[in-house]
């Protein structure tokens, strides 16, 4: 099990769609105040070289620059980090998705099984390892007290 | 229960799992900052060419702006960026504390207090109903009868009007009575 790729991506797609929405609204940020700040200083430098041609050009210039910058960005960039986002929140959305479903089988059947197990590399192992522990003493309390009807 | 109109005041709880998500957002940051600076670098490198004059000297100039703003962006960003991925990430590093600190008490005294309740703008607000349900389901019984008069005596409370007209009808006030463990 624990060589299969995951094959949904998406496990928890709210959670998941939400933090990608903070990572774009923070790329999406960056960017665009580094294009302003960028296209500020240039102005200020071809006003600096004293050569009013230069100055106009750039001046003339800079909406298209801007223009295509932030076709660039939208075009190559947001997907990118769209991507990015998903690979990263799956890490925590992967084993939070396994996680429930265990505790869901549990609820259900009224018994531990197996123990849950989460993925080496995932997020929310300290969490998997108390439900672990905690289940299998709730078990060993119950089957304690209640030894007939574990059996029944 | 005064707990809940409480601010949270350790931010970082669970420093992997919110260090490595902001780490994530701080490169994303990054990478859409260095982007921009090689787009308009790449625009200036054009609109100096087909200059007539001093294209040259413009492109001389150029470099040391782009460091700059980039130094100027890097000191804002990535402070920004760091507060808010800590917030962000606290909504999920937050229940996932409180829900092992749950599982510890239980584990420790071997008896199931109330359920494990997290705060509602929270994420995992599911799996820690689950784990309320997956508790209840495998219980002691003993423990499971006394929980749930103990639930019973806590719905009447709440259910009964204040007792005392002089205080601010406070209805969850009477659930401080038994003694909590993990109010640390």
């Amino acid at each position: 099990m624990a060589q299969t790729q995951r094959k949904k991506k998406l496990n928890k797609p709210r959670l998941q769609l939400k933090m990608i929405g903070i990572f774009l609204a923070i790329s999406g940020f960056a960017a665009f105040g580094q294009a302003l700040l960028l296209a500020q200083s240039l102005m200020g430098l071809s006003v600096s070289i004293e050569d009013p041609s230069v100055a106009r050009t750039v001046h003339d210039a800079m909406p298209g620059i801007l223009t295509t910058n932030l076709m660039w960005t939208a075009l190559f960039l947001l997907p990118f980090i769209f991507l990015v986002g998903v690979q990263v929140t799956h890490r925590i959305a992967g084993p939070a998705f396994r996680i429930e479903r265990y505790l869901r089988e549990v609820a259900e059947s009224g018994e531990v099984s197996a123990p849950c197990k989460v993925r080496e590399d995932d997020e929310l192992q300290n969490l998997a390892d108390s439900i672990n522990r905690t289940f299998q003493r709730l078990q060993a309390d119950q089957q304690a007290k209640a030894p007939q009807k574990a059996h029944a | 229960m005064t707990r809940k109109k409480q601010l949270r005041t350790r931010k970082l709880i669970d420093k992997s799992l919110q260090f490595r998500l902001v780490g994530a957002f701080v490169a994303v940051g990054c990478v859409a900052t260095l982007f921009q600076v090689v787009l308009l670098n790449q625009s200036m490198l054009k609109l100096s060419e087909s200059m007539a004059s001093n294209g040259d000297l413009l492109l001389q100039e150029t470099p040391p702006v782009l460091v700059r703003s980039v130094l100027i962006t890097l000191c804002v960003l990535v402070p920004a960026m760091t507060l808010v991925g800590i917030l962000v990430t606290h909504r999920i590093a937050g229940p996932a504390y409180r829900m092992r600190m749950h599982l510890k008490e239980i584990e420790e005294s071997g008896e199931v207090p109330r359920p494990c309740r997290i705060r509602k703008h929270d994420e995992l607000q599911e799996m820690c109903q689950l784990l309320n349900q997956a508790i209840d389901a495998i219980r002691p019984q003993g423990a499971q009868e006394a929980a749930q008069s103990n639930q019973e005596r806590l719905a009447a409370l709440e259910a009964a009007p204040s007792l005392m007209p002089g205080e601010k009808p406070t209805v969850e006030e009477p659930s401080e009575a038994p003694p909590r463990g993990h109010a640390k």
